[in-house]
């Protein structure tokens, strides 16, 4: 469960998220859309801990990020809106060095390696540097890497953007069963039609602050539009 | 085919760099800087030409020819070892190949293309060395105005043959399956092949001339000879710029002839060896095969980190070069040493005075402060690098990895310090082995220089780690902006330098109140474990920053 209390973030004088209150539940996933430079990444980077927020608290699985980071950060995994990577170690290495950070044993590790490798298509890869690997391949380097510890909470920033279909249909089964076994999944995308399929909530940000929030149904009101026309609407009123 | 190879001349030499606003002004300065820096040398090289051509002139010294034509043999040279790493730049690291081969190009033209990238930079540095020297020659009255097409002919055809050899020999390294493309390896086989002819150079110039005029020449003319057969076919150039009339024009259409079938052979070998690869879809396959499989193993998480920084710094040429660029500067400085001692025939040795001096009753006499001093100079091998003041700046964005995990910021930094350590302990343990190996040193001087020095580096060390941390420089396109074009490297150093400057203060204070030497050794090593203490106290909270870091 994430809860975003009151979180503001300035960047000089532009306000990038502005009193952001926002509760992603056990068992849903949870999309976040909104147009460019809305603050979406902010927000995420600001749950993960990547940046501090001016007011305002965030709560991992009740853990407060900014008072105890360490133990936050173990029931998370992250996969940032690029995939900037460490190209000068094997994908092999760069998983080791995660999963290492997240104290995940030997036992263990090889078993879900093998499986998430498995899944993404990479095992015959993983011993290449990742300067070599395309930019799909490196998103699922870190998504191996970002979901080898099994943390409860995923926190994806567009997370489908370079996947080949096949990888980025196994990623959509894997939110979704990830959320079904009652933990949370946030993620960002542009993608609305995924948004609109994959979603259980969705939060809408413009300029900073969350304009609005719900199930699709209650976002629709009774009408029979879509979470494209709908967001449209929103953004463009 | 006019597009492709405007546009590979305006990517390959920058071009769009001096039309544009801002970057016009950088590259400008960069420019005159540059020039501002090789001037002295330059400036050197023509005085010599002058000096040569008038003591020819006024001696009816008959080496003219041989000076011109020498002049051309060492241009051809230095194309050669500077084409190597241009030629590994412009075809090996091109990024452009996605977009160049779906175009309807054939594929010795996008060679071509590439090659003659490398052709226009070598060309600009034969010209610059050659024209001088002809200019003389043809003030002098050596040649005519009728001569000057074909020398400039020449001067033309000059960097083909060794542009030809470079892409050629390179191509041919690169094809070795698994090891070819190691930047490591081009690295190494550049520095021996300029070590080797620079070696190689002195020696051939300093071979023995008899005292007869004749015997000058004859010695000359068959020490160009010898380089003239590195590259079959170039003797034609140089006799095309000493002869004159027809016999000129006949050589430089000779010299034309093996320059078309350098090109020729240079063009079969990139399309064979550098593109056909790329359109078999062989690279990927020739990577992974015979590679052991990677496997899932957990190490501790320092470890880890010590493990992934040791494998960013030494797998990346920029970054390991500027790290250990101290130590790396070792083997040119013994063979710098080696090409003067020979050049001087042994008159010039440095080592061998300062070895005299080491056994002198003086030397004995102010032992630990001259001790102080060598220690402060072995470590500055160790500490005049980015490992530690580029540590944090070298991951760049990529630091968010470290900073989403669940690893304290001070264990980051304490892995940044393992792992410089252990890249910079072996090799300082050598250098402490030479100085004592050098020295007349007894056991407890020998660790009275091992302990200092390693005092010395590892405070150096948490100074760049605590400045890299607060002021990271994370903004790059390229690894060796973060190293190099770093100002916390430049800080560092300079931060380094307050508690050196506390070590002689201390010194002078000890040779002022005419301290034995236990009082000295005690009191010096007593300050720098102080100091140590003090600033891995400071660099402690400094580790922090990490936290504080907006990425």
């Amino acid at each position: 469960m994430i809860e975003i209390r009151g979180v503001r973030k300035t960047y000089g004088e532009h306000t990038a998220v502005d009193g952001l209150n926002l509760e992603v539940r056990d068992g849903e996933i949870f999309g976040f859309i909104g147009p460019n430079g809305a603050g979406k990444t902010t927000t995420i980077k600001m749950t993960v801990g990547l940046l501090r927020p001016e007011a305002g608290a965030v709560l991992v699985n009740g853990i407060d990020v900014a008072a105890d980071p360490l133990r936050a950060k173990m029931e998370m995994g992250y996969v940032p809106d690029t995939p900037d990577v460490y190209e000068k170690l094997t994908g092999m290495q760069f998983i080791n060095f995660m999963s290492d950070a997240y104290q995940v044993p030997t036992s263990l590790r090889a078993d879900r390696v093998r499986e998430l490798a498995g899944a993404f298509e990479l095992t015959d890869a993983l011993g290449d540097l990742i300067e070599s690997y395309s930019h799909g391949m490196r998103q699922k380097a870190v998504l191996i890497a970002a979901l080898v510890h099994q943390p409860r909470v995923w926190v994806l920033d567009e997370p489908l953007v370079g996947l080949d279909p096949k990888a980025a249909f196994t990623l959509k089964a894997m939110m979704r069963r990830h959320a079904d076994g009652g933990n949370s999944v946030f993620f960002s995308t542009h993608i609305l039609e995924v948004a609109e399929k994959l979603c259980d909530r969705v939060g809408i940000i413009v300029k900073g602050k969350l304009v609005a929030c719900g199930t699709l149904d209650e976002l629709r009101d009774g009408a029979s539009e879509t979470l494209e026309s709908f967001f449209l609407d929103l953004i463009e009123p | 085919m006019i597009s492709l190879l405007k546009t590979q001349l305006m990517v390959g030499l920058n071009i769009n760099a001096w039309r544009m606003g801002k970057k016009r002004a950088r590259h400008v300065g960069m420019f005159l800087l540059v020039l501002l820096a090789i001037s002295p040398s330059y400036g050197g090289w023509i005085m010599l030409q002058v000096k040569a051509f008038e003591f020819m002139a006024a001696g009816q010294v008959p080496l003219q020819d041989v000076q011109v034509a020498g002049t051309f043999a060492m241009a051809m040279m230095m194309a050669l070892l500077a084409g190597v790493p241009v030629v590994y730049s412009t075809l090996l690291q091109s990024r452009d190949l996605s977009i160049l081969l779906p175009l309807p190009y054939r594929p010795w033209q996008i060679v071509s293309a590439k090659l003659l990238v490398t052709y226009v930079i070598e060309l600009i540095a034969c010209v610059a060395l050659c024209i001088p020297t002809y200019a003389l020659y043809v003030r002098h009255g050596f040649a005519g105005p009728s001569d000057i097409p074909v020398a400039i002919l020449a001067m033309l055809l000059l960097p083909v043959l060794p542009v030809a050899v470079a892409s050629t020999v390179s191509l041919l390294i690169a094809a070795i399956p698994g090891v070819g493309r190691n930047r490591w390896l081009w690295v190494a086989l550049v520095l021996t092949a300029m070590l080797s002819l620079s070696l190689t150079l002195s020696v051939v110039s300093s071979g023995g001339a008899g005292s007869e005029m004749t015997d000058v020449v004859r010695v000359r003319m068959a020490q160009m000879e010898r380089i003239g057969r590195l590259f079959p076919g170039a003797a034609f150039g140089f006799r095309a710029v000493t002869s004159h009339g027809w016999q000129a024009w006949t050589q430089i259409a000779a010299f034309a002839g093996t320059a078309a079938c350098y090109a020729g052979v240079a063009l079969l070998v990139g399309q064979t060896l550098y593109l056909g690869p790329i359109l078999r879809g062989d690279d990927g396959k020739r990577r992974r095969k015979g590679r052991k499989p990677a496997l899932a193993v957990q190490t501790g998480m320092l470890r880890s980190l010590v493990n992934k920084e040791i494998a960013c710094v030494l797998r990346d040429p920029s970054v390991a070069m500027n790290s250990l660029g101290g130590y790396i500067s070792l083997p040119i400085l013994v063979a710098t040493y080696t090409v003067m001692k020979v050049q001087s025939k042994g008159k010039v040795d440095v080592i061998g005075q300062l070895m005299a001096a080491a056994h002198s009753p003086a030397f004995q006499e102010h032992m630990p402060y001259v001790l102080t001093g060598i220690a402060m100079g072995l470590a500055a091998f160790g500490t005049g690098s980015s490992l530690f003041s580029a540590s944090y700046s070298k991951d760049g964005k990529r630091l968010w990895t470290e900073k989403c995990l669940p690893i304290p910021p001070l264990t980051i930094m304490v892995g940044k310090l393992v792992a410089g350590m252990a890249l910079v302990l072996p090799l300082h343990g050598l250098t402490v082995g030479l100085a004592v190996a050098m020295l007349p040193l007894h056991g407890l001087a020998w660790l009275y220089l091992a302990a200092l020095s390693t005092l010395i580096i590892a405070y150096c060390s948490l100074i760049g780690l605590a400045v890299d941390c607060m002021r990271p420089k994370l903004d790059w396109k390229d690894t060796v902006q973060a190293v190099k074009q770093n100002l916390n490297v430049v800080l560092s150093m300079g931060l380094g330098l307050v508690p050196l400057a506390l070590n002689v203060g201390l010194l002078v204070l000890c040779a002022k109140l005419g301290q034995p030497a236990g009082v000295v050794y005690t009191g010096v090593i007593a300050l720098n474990v102080g100091m140590l203490a003090g600033i891995a106290w400071l660099a402690r909270r400094a580790a922090g920053a990490l936290d504080r870091l907006a990425l």
